[in-house]
């Protein structure tokens, strides 16, 4: 296993004074796919967002590789968290971390359109880089946030529901997408998704959060029927198919 | 058209510090709007005005005698922005969950305005100070007047157009400026610097309407007629200047009170903008 480039000791998170979950110990290496599920208020946001610095834990600590510098991070929200009213065009939108980076620049450099018209090229949107981000349709504002995200040249890509709102086709491609950047450069990818299916054909490990705590493991070990049938209710199944593991609702008799 | 050239040598100070104030309020309103803190911008003219009006009450009691460390609060600059402080504490610390921003925005602007009207009621100066407060009386900018808005505009341009970008990362999306390692807390400590020593300056020398006005409106039309970052910066600063000028001519020519014309100048360029968005969307 490679080195680990993050490190949670015993962490602890929760709002106020109410505890979500509590001792958490997991490390992700460089290159690793790490799916984050869980039920509703299980606290999968809660986390990567104290990955992130969004939240303090607790208690206990978050470290980086070595105890040195937090790494480079890209991150996609969830969609809905982006306010319409800013009159951003998609470029715009890629370009505001990498102007960001400069300390005393006004306007980005010509190296940074570059880079932000290539991120947007990369999720197929590079025709639509001077149409407003609002105007955008739900799939194309998801594909916008990944590639702000993949312009930031990450170490760490955190996906918060990635696919909401793709088509099947855009979704796949978008993961395609990441899959590919995750092994050319050893991407660490934390992808937290409702979507056990998806979840189980591409992390490796997979961290599931429930309301009594937390399990890490390996997808095969996690994804599991009987597990997941307990958690998420009986109708839940997880099938086989071509040697992919597909999770299902099945319908009551009757319903 | 003479007359007009020789109205404009005789408040040359007031007709170019008008202009700097109605710029300076419109770009940094910008930001106000985008952000979604409009009241909090009213809430905390509001509170700046306290300040300035307990400044006028100070000057009476003994307790705040010029030669005593107390006696700063005869200061207008200085209570203004302790006024400021105190409305900043009030509206923005507090759990969410118990009484929203809205509400203690709301409240905080009552108070604000009652407490004005009480100081000022007890100063010697009393009501006619504070209807020159809310009004403004823009053509009574005198140099120091204009120097000192020169100055603020220095202070406040100069970094609010270097770090564009950063300020518009953290009202854009928190989080992704959290993640890249932006400390949030110290840029929005910044912005609301800017914002309130624009106010404090402003307010004083211009008015609380016309503060507010130009606060909001020339941004709110900017929106309605500009895409790009720095076009909407310009267009906003633009509207700001050129609604106080044409407001300027018209109460030259009508006898207007020169600060109201500006403002009802620059709510016409409002419907103007949102006439032109909407015939673009229709084309």
């Amino acid at each position: 296993m490679n080195v680990p480039l993050l490190r949670l000791e015993g962490v602890a998170l929760g709002w106020g004074r109410r505890r979500l979950l509590e001792g958490i110990d997991l490390e992700v290496a460089r290159g690793e796919y790490l799916g984050i599920v869980g039920p509703n208020g299980s606290g999968k946001t809660t986390l990567v967002k104290a990955v992130l610095g969004i939240h303090a834990p607790l208690a206990g600590t978050i470290r980086w590789a070595g105890g040195g510098a937090r790494p480079r991070f890209g991150y996609v929200p969830q969609r809905d968290q982006i306010d319409p009213i800013f009159p951003f065009t998609a470029l715009d939108v890629v370009l505001l971390p990498l102007a960001a980076r400069h300390r005393l620049r006004a306007r980005p450099t010509r190296a940074d359109r570059r880079d932000a018209r290539e991120a947007l090229e990369r999720v197929g949107l590079a025709d639509q880089a001077d149409v407003r981000y609002a105007r955008l349709s739900g799939g194309q504002r998801q594909r916008v946030l990944v590639a702000r995200a993949l312009a930031v040249e990450p170490e760490v890509l955190v996906l918060d529901e990635p696919t909401s709102g793709l088509d099947l086709g855009s979704a796949g491609r978008i993961l395609d997408l990441v899959d590919a950047l995750r092994r050319e450069r050893g991407l660490a990818v934390l992808l937290v998704s409702h979507d056990l299916t998806l979840v189980a054909q591409r992390a490796g490990r997979v961290l599931l959060l429930h309301e009594a705590g937390w399990l890490s493991g390996p997808t095969s070990e996690i994804v599991e029927g009987e597990r997941i049938g307990r958690l998420y209710g009986d109708g839940v199944r997880v099938l086989e198919s071509d040697g992919h593991r597909v999770v299902v609702v099945v319908p009551r008799a009757g319903g | 058209m003479e007359q007009l050239w020789s109205d404009l040598r005789l408040f040359r100070e007031a007709f170019v510090g008008g202009a700097i104030a109605a710029g300076l309020l419109a770009f940094l309103g910008l930001h106000v709007v985008l952000r979604r803190i409009v009241f909090v911008g009213i809430a905390l003219s509001q509170w700046a005005a306290v300040g300035i009006a307990f400044s006028f009450l100070a000057q009476s009691i003994a307790l705040f005698d010029e030669s005593h460390v107390l006696g700063v609060c005869r200061n207008h600059w200085v209570m203004a922005a302790v006024g400021e402080g105190l409305g900043l504490l009030l509206l923005l610390r507090g759990d969410e969950r118990v009484v929203s921003r809205e509400v203690r925005i709301g409240i905080g602007w009552a108070v604000a305005g009652a407490l004005s009207v009480l100081f000022v009621a007890q100063s010697p100066v009393g009501m006619e100070e504070l209807k020159n407060l809310l009004t403004g009386e823009a053509l009574f900018i005198d140099r120091s007047g204009l120097l000192l808005l020169g100055a603020t505009a220095a202070l406040v341009l100069v970094p609010g157009s270097l770090f564009l970008a950063r300020f518009l990362l953290v009202a854009f999306d928190r989080d992704l400026a959290v993640s890249l390692g932006v400390r949030v807390a110290v840029w929005d400590a910044l912005f609301y610097l800017l914002l309130g020593l624009t106010l404090a300056v402003t307010i004083h020398l211009v008015g609380v309407l016309f503060a507010v006005a130009f606060l909001v409106i020339p941004p709110a039309a900017a929106l309605s007629l500009a895409r790009r970052q720095w076009t909407l910066v310009l267009v906003s600063a633009g509207i700001g200047v050129g609604s106080w000028i044409a407001g300027f001519v018209l109460s030259h020519r009508l006898d207007l009170p020169v600060g109201h014309a500006a403002v009802a100048v620059a709510g016409l360029v409002f419907a103007v903008a949102r006439g032109v968005r909407a015939l673009r969307r229709g084309a």
